[in-house]
């Protein structure tokens, strides 16, 4: 009796499976990437279709991949059967998931998350043997600037700049030219302790001198020359209320020619209703 | 075994039932105020439990909450970092370890351990120790300066390889996370305190016996404890002025009406009931006592009423009793008992006392003569006037017959004179003949008078008014005669008390009591043909003769009581064979015999003899008088029994032919007054058809007085059957046949 009872639930329970891998795509996976001698970044790839295109999104300051501008255009993406590759940058933390607080003392640099970001775009471009489309949020999208600006790769495709914000830029910037003054003083001492500075949203952004630097220095004015000097022109999309941007920012990015498309009514994050107007503007894009 | 109880008053039953009260009153309150220690002892017990409970779960709150504190500390990435990379630890230290939101306020140290063991880096102001063991990573409590800290450990697990790359540990208050973790109803929260002894360390799971407290006080169950107990107080101190002063009033309220119903009845038992309910008008406050005195009343009153009835009646009885229904006189009962009263109060106070004895003459003659109707009015006049004639307080008293008495105490003789004289006179003067009398009719007044100082007097004195009345009715003396000695010793054999005392004797008992028997010859052959019985009584060896018997017995009504003496003695004579077989026996019965309806039964005893013997019996004429149709139905009743009928003294009374001719007679005897015609030559044709007519009625004649052979020999050629007298034989106690009686007379007829 109790053979019987084995048999029909094993049977139906193979039956479920078969079922369920017709019905459903193939499941996200999380990539360990060694990026550093002892350090490991994952990322979590939303396997596409093969007609899709191949994309990589990074998350913001300080963020992970679960942020919710990201994982909800990411997913939408998918959805549209667009393969994506969700990276968390280590920040110099082993595996990390979880969104680093200002106050946690930061021992990476700008150029660590900018060859980061290079390891996963040439994993991603290896693997799926296709070039890759970079779309970063916020200070991902000025990651992703750096990134471009400094090594272009015939592996990118195509680039989304979402929300790009340089440092010190904006109403919410914490840094000044004094805090970057001390790190460089500070730098120039050789002071290799954690010290605490003003960053983008940050109050007290636990860093050394040299790491806060590599940061703070990516201003509006590095970045706009940047900008200017890509032979290779991203798409920047930003908010029509995005309170966190300069006023001058959009008529700068447009005094160097960038080209950029605003959506009315947005925030920095395209939450709400706009994140289906961000989806949609994308989609277009791609 | 059944037990009685003396009753008790109302006032004890009251101050016992009190007690009892007051009794019972302690015992319940002690078990109620046992219930309310036991009841308190519960609310502290369940107080106890959700103490202890309370403490448990907070306790364990607290520390879980600690615990996953610590843990979601140990999977911080922060931490991960200082494992990975622990070159800016001391600044961690300072600046993240304790502010982040992961652990709580309440943590007082955090340190970051190597798979060793060993603190990433020695800090000065850490309160965690330097080393831990990973041996054995347990949780525990240590104390600082009288201060419970807990400790927890938690390893930092890597989240590619699953497997612990450090351990992070935590330090924390006890008390105010404690204090955090829970809500304390019972437990007096600033009492909380933790010793551990000198244990340096003890497990977390063992913390609680450790932990000392005190309870809050319960304010529900002190409120209600103070209520039940201020209530139970209360109570009892009202049951107590209840029982103590309001129950005792309202007890004597309440028994008020019981004690003036109880005092009611005693009242009743002494007085009449008015003067009783008259001073117990106020109302009794309780209905149904109230109906209960009045039904007492009601009941005492019936009583009263019945006591009266059966008094009236008991007095109307009494008076019926003692009064003759005819003249209104006392009777001879009330008389014996008046003289009774006046033996006893002469016994004590001796005075003066005078009797007077009233005789009618001739009374039975006029009753005779003209009727009962006739003689009752005369009897109902002679009454009536000697009651006018004497004061109230004199009695009188009808002793039968034609006999009145009166006593009169304190009276001097003269009195008694003067009252029979007048009475005398009156009835002298009385207009008689307008009933219908022709004859006068006079009392014979006798008078009888204590002497001084004579204690015996008294006792004779009914004898001597006796002999005095004896003496007044004799021919040749007046009609009023006064008792005197000289009058006593000439009447000494008739009216001795030695006479009386015989004949009541022999009346009575039979005492001296003999019959002499005179044969009746057959005029013809000479033999006796039957004997009368004549009564005689023999007393100290002498013989009272009917002369002295019959006067005593007419007087003292006592006809029926000798007759029944006769019979009986009769009856012993021919039982004992004194009377010869063959011949007969006549018996004298009175008048008032005849009418007896007892007379059949004596006689009946004579049934025996009646075939060797013939039985008469005797009627005098003057019997015969009264109660005509009553006389002539026993008469023939006792005839058919076999008794023959003789009638006595023919000739001697009124009218003896008018009876004669409608009695069932069998036997005429003729009286000797009238036999002794025989011997007058101008009576004898009258006697000589008298007999003619009643032999040729079918009658048996019997001459009386026959003393000599000629006139034997007359009467028997007259008709005469029967002889008897002197010539034949006396009268005896014995009878000697072989004594031939004298020549006989052949007058077969």
């Amino acid at each position: 009796m109790s053979n019987q009872l084995s048999h029909l639930l094993t049977t139906r329970l193979t039956l479920l499976l078969i079922l369920l891998l017709i019905t459903f795509p193939a499941s996200s996976e999380i990539i360990n990437l060694k990026v550093a001698t002892d350090l490991e970044a994952t990322a979590e790839l939303l396997p596409g279709q093969e007609e899709g295109k191949v994309i990589l999104i990074l998350h913001g300051f300080l963020q992970t991949r679960d942020f919710f501008t990201v994982r909800r255009l990411a997913d939408a993406l998918n959805d549209e059967g667009h393969t994506i590759l969700l990276p968390n940058l280590s920040l110099g933390i082993n595996h990390r998931r979880q969104s680093l607080a200002c106050e946690a003392i930061h021992t990476h640099s700008l150029e660590e998350d900018v060859r980061e970001i290079s390891q996963w775009v040439e994993w991603l471009y290896t693997k799926q043997k296709k070039p890759v489309t970079i779309i970063g949020h916020s200070a991902g999208s000025l990651l992703l600037l750096a990134y471009l600006t400094g090594t272009p790769k015939a592996s990118v495709e195509d680039a989304l700049l979402i929300s790009l914000i340089p440092f010190a830029q904006g109403p919410i910037a914490k840094e000044s030219e004094k805090d970057r003054q001390t790190a460089v003083d500070q730098l120039a001492s050789n002071n290799s302790e954690v010290s605490s500075y003003p960053l983008a949203f940050c109050d007290k952004y636990m860093s050394t001198a040299g790491n806060y630097l590599s940061y703070v220095n990516w201003n509006s004015e590095k970045s706009l020359n940047s900008l200017k000097k890509l032979s290779f022109k991203p798409m920047i999309i930003l908010g029509g209320q995005d309170q966190r941007l300069g006023e001058d920012w959009l008529p700068r990015l447009k005094q160097v020619g960038a080209e950029v498309v605003e959506i009315d009514g947005a925030n920095h994050f395209f939450n709400h209703e706009h994140e289906f107007d961000l989806v949609d503007t994308i989609s277009d894009m791609l | 075994m059944r037990i009685h109880f003396k009753p008790i008053s109302i006032s004890l039953f009251t101050a016992i039932f009190v007690a009892l009260f007051l009794l019972l009153l302690f015992f319940f309150g002690r078990i109620a105020y046992l219930e309310i220690e036991d009841l308190d002892t519960k609310f502290l017990t369940a107080s106890t439990t959700r103490a202890e409970k309370e403490i448990q779960r907070a306790l364990k709150l607290s520390i879980d909450r600690t615990k996953n504190q610590t843990k979601q500390l140990a999977k911080w990435e922060e931490v991960k970092q200082q494992l990975h990379n622990s070159m800016f630890y001391n600044y961690w230290y300072r600046h993240r370890a304790k502010a982040n939101n992961l652990i709580s306020e309440h943590t007082i140290d955090v340190a970051i351990y190597d798979l060793q063991g060993r603190m990433l880096s020695e800090v000065d102001t850490a309160l965690l120790p330097k080393t831990i063991d990973i041996k054995e990573v347990t949780d525990y409590i240590l104390m600082n300066q009288f201060e419970p800290l807990l400790v927890i450990i938690e390893p930092v697990i890597d989240a590619k390889s699953k497997s612990p790359i450090g351990f992070v540990a935590t330090l924390s208050r006890v008390i105010p996370q404690f204090l955090s973790s829970g809500q304390f109803n019972q437990v007096d929260v600033d009492s909380l305190s933790v010793d551990i002894g000198n244990t340096d360390r003890i497990a977390s799971n063992e913390l609680f016996p450790f932990i000392h407290y005190q309870l809050i006080s319960d304010s529900y169950a002190d409120t209600l404890k103070q209520v039940m107990t201020e209530s139970v107080l209360r109570l009892a101190g009202m049951a107590a002025i209840l029982s103590l002063i309001i129950f005792p009033l309202a007890a004597r309220i309440m028994s008020w009406p019981i004690l003036q119903i109880s005092q009611h009845i005693d009242l009743l038992k002494k007085y009449n009931k008015d003067s009783v309910t008259s001073s117990f008008q106020q109302p009794l406050l309780i209905k149904e006592l109230d109906k209960i005195r009045q039904s007492l009343n009601d009941y005492h009153n019936q009583l009263s009423d019945v006591n009266i009835t059966l008094s009236e009646k008991t007095k109307q009885l009494h008076d019926l009793a003692q009064h003759d229904p005819l003249t209104g006189a006392r009777n001879r009962a009330a008389f014996d008992e008046y003289w009774h009263e006046v033996n006893d109060v002469f016994q004590h106070n001796q005075g003066q006392i005078s009797l007077l004895l009233f005789d009618i003459d001739h009374f039975k003659a006029i009753n005779d003569t003209y009727g009962h109707e006739v003689g009752d009015e005369v009897l109902i006049t002679v009454s009536q006037t000697l009651k006018n004639i004497l004061s109230d307080h004199e009695r009188l008293f009808r002793l039968g017959g034609d006999e009145f008495i009166t006593v009169l105490i304190g009276a001097h003789p003269r009195k008694a004179m003067q009252i029979a004289k007048q009475v005398h006179l009156a009835i002298s003067r009385y207009p008689f003949e307008e009933m219908g009398i022709r004859e006068p009719v006079r009392l014979s007044i006798g008078i009888a008078h204590t002497k001084p100082d004579s204690k015996a007097s008294l006792a004779s004195l009914q004898w001597q008014v006796n002999v005095a009345t004896y003496q007044a009715k004799r021919p040749g003396h007046t009609n009023i005669v006064m008792f005197s000695e000289e009058m006593a010793n000439s009447t000494q054999g008739l009216f001795s008390s030695r006479t009386h005392s015989a004949v009541y004797d022999a009346i009575s008992q039979g005492t001296g009591l003999i019959m002499h028997y005179q044969p009746i010859v057959n005029l013809g052959s000479g033999e006796s043909q039957y004997f009368e019985a004549l009564v005689r009584i023999v007393h100290e060896g002498q013989l009272i003769m009917p002369s002295h018997i019959f006067p005593l017995v007419e007087a003292k009504g006592l006809e029926i009581d000798l007759d029944r003496q006769v019979i009986r003695k009769t009856l012993e004579d021919l039982n004992s064979g004194l009377i010869p077989v063959g011949t007969g026996v006549s018996i004298n019965i009175s008048a008032p015999s005849i009418v007896e309806s007892d007379l059949f039964t004596w006689l009946e005893a004579f049934s025996p003899y009646m075939g060797e013997y013939k039985i008469l019996l005797e009627i005098t004429e003057t019997a015969m008088i009264t109660q005509m149709q009553k006389a002539r139905s026993n008469l023939t009743r006792l005839r058919s029994m076999g008794f023959r009928i003789a009638l006595d003294d023919f000739g001697s009374g009124y009218s003896s032919l008018r009876y004669l001719g409608s009695m069932p007679v069998d036997v005429v005897k003729f009286d000797i007054n009238l036999t002794r015609l025989i011997d007058s030559k101008n009576n004898n044709p009258i006697l000589t058809h008298l007999a003619q007519m009643i032999v040729e009625c079918g009658h048996l004649l019997v001459a009386e007085g026959i003393e000599s052979a000629s006139s034997a020999k007359q009467l028997g050629q007259l008709g005469f059957h029967y002889g008897q007298g002197y010539y034949f034989g006396r009268p005896s106690a014995t009878i000697d046949e072989s004594v031939p009686n004298r020549e006989y007379v052949d007058f077969s007829a």
